[in-house]
């Protein structure tokens, strides 16, 4: 019988490979925010309020550029439209989870937590249960994002260029996406939206991303009831 | 080289958290109140499989002009391998370190 503690723990031992990947992402993150002229304190600062990789790093990108301040925060939305999604799945298993705690897990949804606590997640599983995995995980990210920033930001120059280092971010991702296939919907989800992705990776604003994961999700949702009939 | 002051940039930063704290938020925060249709429930278990897909594979596939498949050789064979691994023993670890390993030693061939 699992207790909330052992579920904590559960979560922080299944996010901890992870992490290897993830700290490096903050480090990389972290010296190009520095490198595009942003003030290390500043960086460390980004990663704390924004807490998303891929939005810090394109809105920078887009800074440079010019960019009026209401499209990067369009960019901003619509880059991490993805954890707004992970809300909508997660939020059934939290329902039974009073206003305070549900801020705190709202505030830490991340790639990691969502697609460990969907695959663990069962209906069987008692809220608390879910909520304290959940909790094992996200809170590891959140340190991790933050540690790899200030090491990225302050020490950028020092750290040695890696034999293709980021190449464990695809790879942490590719660990988190097979377990997360539970059958032929699933897998077709992943395939039709793995092909798109690719198909509209040249649209802006990372647009390509959120379309190609409604395709996926169309396409479940097909095979699926395909399935079941 | 960007030369916004730090309080314009502070000023960004917390426009875009609170953007992103929205999106984050959203479901959840109304967990209690709304009802969320079985269709849409059932939908929403392909986010997981759909998302990481469409973040993974851009990686390691890429579309040119001439509508042909880039491929860096090296990864891919890398990644195929990690794919395998993957699939088979859901174990985060040995994926990382196959695929990691896979690419370094094609790399020092």
């Amino acid at each position: 019988m699992s207790s909330p503690r052992s579920e904590f723990a559960a979560g922080a031992k299944d996010v901890l490979p992870g992490m290897v990947g993830l700290v490096v992402f903050a480090m990389i993150t972290g010296v190009t925010l520095v490198d595009a002229g942003i003030a290390p304190a500043l960086v460390v600062a980004m990663s704390i309020i924004v807490f998303a990789g891929a939005a810090q790093l394109a809105v920078i990108q887009l800074l440079e550029t010019g960019t009026p301040v209401i499209v990067l925060l369009a960019t901003t939305a619509i880059i991490n439209l993805r954890l707004m999604m992970y809300s909508a799945s997660l939020a059934p298993h939290f329902r039974s989870v009073s206003r305070r705690w549900r801020g705190l897990l709202g505030l830490l949804v991340n790639d990691f937590a969502f697609a460990l606590s969907m695959t663990r997640f069962s209906n069987q599983m008692k809220g608390v249960c879910k909520r304290w995995y959940y909790l094992g995980a996200a809170i590891p990210v959140w340190l991790t994002w933050q540690a790899g920033t200030v090491v990225g930001a302050f020490l950028g120059a020092r750290i040695p260029e890696g034999i293709s280092l980021e190449f464990i971010i695809p790879l942490t991702f590719l660990a988190l996406l097979f377990p997360a296939i539970e059958n032929r919907a699933g897998g077709t989800a992943a395939l039709l939206a793995g092909i798109s992705a690719v198909l509209l990776a040249a649209l802006p604003f990372n647009a390509g991303l959120v379309i190609a994961t409604f395709i996926g999700i169309f396409a479940g949702v097909l095979m699926d009831r395909r399935s079941s009939s | 080289m960007i030369t916004w002051s730090v309080s314009a940039l502070l000023l960004l930063f917390i426009a875009m958290g609170i953007v992103t704290m929205g999106e984050r938020l959203s479901f959840i925060a109304l967990a209690g109140r709304l009802e969320m249709p079985t269709n849409m429930e059932r939908a929403l278990t392909f986010v997981a499989p759909a998302v990481l897909a469409a973040l993974v594979i851009p990686d390691v596939l890429a579309l040119t002009e001439a509508l042909t498949f880039v491929v860096s050789f090296d990864r891919a064979v890398a990644f195929a391998a990690a794919s395998v691994v993957a699939w088979r023993s859901e174990n985060m670890v040995l994926t990382i370190a196959v695929g990691m390993g896979v690419l370094w030693l094609i790399g020092a061939v």
